[in-house]
């Protein structure tokens, strides 16, 4: 079945490595970009080192008295220049101070502030009270007025430097002061700081790059992506070749596949040359030390090359997902030139977040920000420059683009096959929008489906990440959860099944369930918390969690209790049951109703309901659940039962947390009975069974 | 060979309204036939050999080609089927030879067939001077050539042409013409659409005369001209639609601003 995948693959891959165009935005773009770039940055910077060295700076002073006081300054200085020189100054630094000799001192009898206005001089001084014809200048103490124009450039740098310079002076003179009463400089430091950065010379590379090289990847992966997308689809279609291309008997996913891969390749391609270009430059080109040199902080910086590799892994979900949306916003397309105008919103959409992400070094990779498109690969690669390697939210903000990316290729499948998108003549694609103009359909479609709770997921993870605190009250966490139930999970797949024309007894399963299978779910919330709650003290003994996680849970779950106990299993237990259901086993399962097997489509909407908990250690448990859920449905042709079990499940477990005699039959006290788990055990089996023989009504059967 | 039954294909328009383009059209077209569906512009011509490929799907009715429900079994129908417009285009970057052996493989050819296949197609077509240089920098004949060997690669047993000489020169039009009567002398089913009703007269067997997407005719010339009393087939055409408007509108290339 892929071996036409790979044709088409192998051809448009051919084509576009054929394509000039292509060549020059992946392999020129940049093999030359880094090291023209770095020899323009390096020659700029000579240019501007040799400027300052050669430069003079303009002083201008109102009197001759004032001449002589700063030309005593600037001889005092020079002399001290010279000793100084040997000692600390790092040989060629990029940016050298400058020296007194560059000062040229100016008597003006215009305005000060004038002459620095117009030009005349860098810096314009004036003291209070002026000195005296002899220089005693040493004996009272003054107000230097500095004017200077802090929107020229010259004249800032000038001010800095003389500034500098002047501190000096006053150093001097407090020197000389201290010794004329019989101390020495000691007397002013009582206490010395002493640097010693911890950092790693690696650490300090990687922060450095960390800020900038995210923005870079993430652009350049798109840029990558982009002409390769739109010449496989709407250059395709201008130059009249997928007429030829769809009349061969090749399923249209098959075609789409091939075509993505290709995308997929040349962008990841591109990141690869990109990066190997840049760490080239980086290594061989000097730059190295011009960062070194800029860096604030000390000591030694390594570019830490080891990350590398990884980073390459974590741009391939990112490329994945650049390259379907791309695709599938391509799709649209009729010619070349409309679809480079679609691109731009596409390519903002990946540089907005990815610079605010840069602009904001105090983000990490924790709650919102693991799941937030793009803007997760962004911090995601920094923190692996910064070597924080926080294994469990790299692995989540991994499949959460891994989960964006899947979605974005089934949406782009299904709009490359549509035809008012295939011929312009069919029909416009804004049709494709208008409710009046769909036609009833049983239930959604894979894409919508997968669409929806793509959508759904960072947007629930978000509310809960801005919305709670961590002394949160009981009562906010109530109105939180209830909102999180019913505007996240409940509302989206109803108003979305109503605008689709979805018929909501097949998507949502509203079928009356069989009186065994009511049973059977009976039966099954009963058993499964006792069977989840054991498993997961089988699963804390395995992989102990740490203190801060079991004081979180426990912390949430007493503030769960506080409220009066018929809120708690109607916010807590009922609503999760109700809304959740809806979603996971409604929407998603009868939109990957038609093209899984009944068993991956149980397995696969468990996975998601465990990634929605984003909870790693509890992700095994909900998994679990969530496949049985699913199963119940599928089974029963009713989503009742599964909303009963969901319930029941979730209310015996905040009972057994509320109430010690509920432990002890629950099965998780350590005094209770051992033939409760296997009791319990056979019960579930019981009940599956019941599931198993209670026939769904005829017209539910599900047709894969 | 290829059974048309009841087709309706409506789309929806961006005014929110509904256009029925194509308005339960019956026909059948025998093995060996070549058989000419003829029509103003708009009249649907386009709609219902796109629906016969399986590029759209109807609304309703149904199609089988070579005994394949377009529907419910299209990668067999589009087996038996070669397809080729006269807008068709080919892959720039790719050779006359590397693009057949694409559209081979496409065609789940076995890999020794599609070589053998190539070397026919280019013996027949005489391609031999240009099969290895790049379509982009071919000549419109050459171009032509090429898409009619892309056309023919899997040698399917039904051939929609739709409006394959639409504003190619004299020459490439007589390479089309000469390609579609060898073919049709070779047992091939060919389905054909064109405005050009005096091109079609001299290569069809059959004739579909469509009008506003239904098929208001469907026979021999001799038997259209015996219903009709017309001799020419534009007369005929006009004749049996009725009305003489938009067929009018469309001979005499439009009075001033009557044109939509």
């Amino acid at each position: 079945m892929w071996r036409r995948t790979w044709i088409i693959y192998r051809k448009e891959l051919i084509e576009s490595l054929r394509d000039r165009r292509t060549l020059i935005a992946m392999l020129l773009v940049p093999l030359l970009l880094y090291p023209v770039l770095m020899i323009i940055i390096i020659q700029a910077l000579q240019v501007e080192k040799g400027r300052r060295e050669r430069d003079v700076y303009k002083i201008a002073l109102p009197n001759e008295a004032h001449e002589r006081w700063l030309r005593a300054i600037l001889e005092a200085d020079t002399e001290e220049e010279k000793s100084r020189a040997s000692q600390t100054r790092p040989a060629g630094s990029i940016r050298p101070d400058i020296t007194a000799q560059q000062f040229r001192i100016i008597v003006t009898h215009r305005a000060l502030e004038d002459a620095v206005r117009g030009g005349d001089a860098a810096v314009a001084v004036q003291l209070d009270p002026p000195p005296g014809e002899t220089l005693d200048a040493n004996g009272e103490n003054r107000q230097a007025i500095v004017y200077y124009d802090p929107a020229e450039y010259l004249s800032e740098v000038a001010f800095r430097a003389f500034a500098r310079m002047l501190d000096r002076h006053r150093d001097r003179v407090v020197l000389d002061r201290l010794r004329r009463v019989g101390l020495t400089a000691d007397t002013l430091s009582p206490l010395q700081i002493v640097e010693r950065s911890v950092a790693s010379p690696q650490k300090l590379g990687g922060a450095l790059l960390g800020q900038i090289l995210p923005f870079l990847l993430v652009v350049m992966t798109a840029t990558g992506a982009i002409y390769p997308a739109i010449d496989l689809t709407a250059g395709e279609r201008e130059r009249g070749t997928l007429e030829t291309l769809m009349v061969t008997p090749v399923p249209i996913a098959q075609i789409v596949a091939g075509k993505f891969l290709v995308v997929v390749t040349i962008a990841i391609l591109s990141t690869l040359l990109n990066l190997a270009s840049m760490g080239a430059t980086i290594r061989f080109g000097g730059i190295g030390q011009a960062i070194a040199q800029s860096a604030p902080a000390a000591g030694q910086i390594e570019i830490p090359f080891r990350v590398l590799p990884i980073v390459l892994v974590v741009m391939v979900p990112f490329a994945v997902l650049f390259s379907a949306v791309m695709l599938a916003v391509c799709s649209f397309a009729r010619t070349f030139k409309e679809a480079q105008n679609y691109m731009t919103p596409v390519i903002i959409a990946a540089m907005v977040p990815a610079m605010l992400v840069s602009y904001m070094p105090s983000i990490r990779l924790v709650g919102a920000w693991t799941v937030l498109p793009v803007a997760n690969v962004v911090v995601l690669l920094r923190e692996l420059f910064l070597e924080h390697y926080d294994v469990p939210a790299m692995l989540l903000a991994f499949t959460a683009t891994t989960l964006y990316a899947a979605t974005a290729v089934v949406i782009a499948t299904r709009l490359y096959g549509q035809e008012a998108v295939l011929f312009s003549d069919v029909g416009s694609y804004k049709t494709l929008l208008r409710r009046r103009l769909f036609r009833p359909a049983p239930t959604p479609s894979v894409s919508t489906a997968l669409f929806l709770v793509a959508v759904v997921f960072p947007l629930s993870f978000y509310w809960q990440t801005t919305f709670a605190t961590p002394a949160m009250s009981a009562e906010r966490l109530r109105f939180m959860t209830i909102v999180l139930m019913l505007a996240c999970f409940l509302a989206p797949p109803i108003a979305l099944a109503w605008y689709l024309k979805l018929d909501p007894r097949e998507t949502f399963a509203l079928r009356p369930p069989s009186s065994r299978a009511m049973l059977a779910a009976v039966l099954i919330a009963v058993a499964a918390p006792i069977l989840a709650l054991t498993l997961a003290r089988a699963q804390q003994r395995l992989f102990p969690p740490s203190d801060e996680m079991i004081r979180a849970l426990a912390d949430q779950q007493t503030l769960m209790l506080e409220l009066p106990i018929g809120s708690v299993l109607l916010t807590f237990a009922i609503l999760p049951g109700l809304c959740e259901e809806v979603l996971f086993r409604g929407w998603l399962l009868a939109g990957l109703r038609n093209v899984l097997h009944p068993a991956t489509r149980c397995i696969i909407v468990g996975l998601v309901f465990g990634l929605f908990h984003t909870d790693l250690y509890r992700i095994l448990s909900t998994s679990l659940i969530g496949m049985l859920l699913a199963y119940v449905v599928t089974a029963s042709g009713s989503l009742l039962p599964a909303i009963i079990i969901h319930a029941g499940h979730n209310g015996l477990a905040l009972l057994v947390a509320k109430h010690e005699p509920f432990a002890h039959w629950m099965g998780v006290a350590d005094d209770s009975p051992a033939w409760i788990v296997p009791a319990a055990a056979i019960v579930a089996v019981i009940g599956l069974a019941l599931i198993r023989s209670a026939r769904p009504p005829a017209d539910s059967a599900p047709t894969a | 060979m290829v059974d048309v039954r009841n087709l309706v294909k409506v789309f929806p328009t961006t005014e929110g309204g509904e256009k029925r383009a194509v308005d339960d059209v019956t026909f059948h077209v025998g093995r060996g036939e070549i058989f000419g569906l003829l029509g103003p512009n708009g009249a649907g011509k386009t709609t219902t050999l796109r629906i016969l490929s399986g590029l759209i799907s109807a609304t309703s009715g149904s199609v089988r080609i070579a005994g394949h429900d377009v529907r419910a079994d299209r990668d067999a129908a589009k087996r038996a089927i070669g397809y080729l417009t006269a807008s068709t285009g080919l892959y720039q970057r790719l050779t006359p030879r590397e693009l057949l052996t694409y559209f081979g493989h496409l065609h789940g050819l076995d890999p020794a067939d599609i070589r053998g296949r190539i070397d026919e197609l280019v013996d027949w077509l005489d391609m031999h001077e240009f099969e290895n240089l790049r379509c982009g920098g071919l000549s419109t004949g050459q171009k032509q050539r090429t898409s009619i060997a892309r056309a023919l690669i899997a040698d399917p047993p039904v051939l929609i042409l739709d409006e394959p000489t639409l504003g190619l020169d004299v020459i490439t039009n007589r390479l089309i013409l000469e390609f579609i009567r060898a073919e049709g002398a070779r047992g091939k089913t060919i389905l054909l659409s064109t405005h050009y009703l005096d091109e079609a007269e001299t290569i069809c067997q059959r004739f579909g005369l469509l009008h506003e997407g239904r098929l208001i005719a469907s026979d021999t010339l001799d038997r259209l001209q015996a219903a009709s009393g017309q001799r020419r087939l534009s007369d005929i055409f006009l004749a049996l639609c009725g009305e003489s408007g938009p067929v009018l509108v469309d001979a005499a290339a439009g009075p001033p601003g009557g044109r939509a």
